[in-house]
């Protein structure tokens, strides 16, 4: 069981469905947020390049976040999910500075918060928040090890990338280029 | 991100965007000396000037003989208390409207604008 998500840069556009169904979903505070979209634009007009991603945490079967917390709040659970435990994270904030994605933030009430993959979803068979309001279906989510599973196929048809390899932290956010 | 320009007082989406930007090509930007972030007020042809300022986004993403505004700000209402003055409103610029003869469809798209880099309203105050 391997959870990971592949993002198709060619369809999203951008609308922040996404960061708004997170915040929703798992109460994120005012002005914070779980996810958030990136907007990259190279070249010039007329021959424009634009690639929009809808980023999150990375889920790194590698995560320095996970190796560097000293009271071991931060740990992978099955499907390989980082989680957070809030009761035990006593807010140091090593884990925001280990993170190559700056996928973390420090909640007000005092520990550090992140994406979780909407677990509490999947544990009831659904998708995450973001996968299912995506108004351009550009999310796909599943298992990697169940070749049936709607990220595995969306891996084997399209060329992808993933975000800082050099890091070696081996994220599983794919994203299809 | 928003809708039939009524969402902008939305605390969540006023979370992910409080105001309209004016996508304006680098290249007209520079013979402008418009830096990015910088707030500018619309003209159009027939001398009406936008009631709020609105920040300059120079990018590639927009052609050197146009510039693009997301519709749905610069809203003249204080009670909208988080969308009050955020961003220009491109419809108070709609001066000259076309209308089909034959079935009376409304063309809206006969207008041009052009930036003012000083206040104009602080103008008339000094003259």
């Amino acid at each position: 069981m391997r959870y990971a998500m592949a993002i198709d840069t060619k369809k999203c556009v951008g609308c922040g469905d996404c960061v708004v169904a997170c915040q929703t979903e798992n109460n994120v505070p005012h002005g914070y947020c779980r996810d958030w979209i990136v907007e990259n634009v190279s070249g010039s007009y007329p021959n424009v390049e634009i690639e929009l991603r809808s980023e999150r945490c990375n889920h790194c079967d590698n995560a320095p976040c996970v190796r560097c917390c000293p009271t071991g709040a931060s740990h992978i659970v099955e499907g390989g999910i980082v989680m957070v435990t809030h009761n035990e994270c006593i807010g140091c904030g090593a884990c925001i500075e280990s993170c190559p994605y700056d996928a973390r933030y420090s909640h007000p009430e005092g520990y550090v918060d992140k994406c979780t993959f909407c677990k509490h979803r999947l544990d009831k068979g659904q998708n995450p928040a973001c996968v299912e309001v995506c108004p351009t279906k550009c999310l796909h989510f599943g298992d990697l090890d169940d070749p049936n599973s709607d990220v595995s196929k969306a891996l084997k048809n399209r060329r992808w990338k993933v975000l800082a390899p050099e890091a070696g932290t081996k994220p599983q956010l794919y994203f299809l280029t | 991100m928003h809708t039939f320009s009524r969402t902008t007082n939305n605390p969540n989406l006023d979370d992910l965007m409080d105001e309209n930007k004016l996508w304006v090509n680098p290249r007209v930007a520079e013979i402008w000396g418009i830096e990015n972030g910088q707030k500018v007020w619309l003209k159009n042809q027939d001398d009406v000037v936008s009631s709020f300022p609105i920040k300059v986004r120079v990018t590639e993403r927009i052609r050197w003989d146009s510039v693009y505004m997301v519709h749905g700000f610069g809203h003249k209402e204080k009670r909208l208390s988080r969308s009050y003055g955020k961003g220009a409103s491109d419809s108070e610029l709609v001066t000259h409207v076309m209308t089909d003869p034959v079935m009376g469809g409304t063309g809206m798209r006969g207008n041009f604008v052009t930036f003012l880099l000083g206040n104009p309203k602080k103008e008339e105050v000094e003259s």
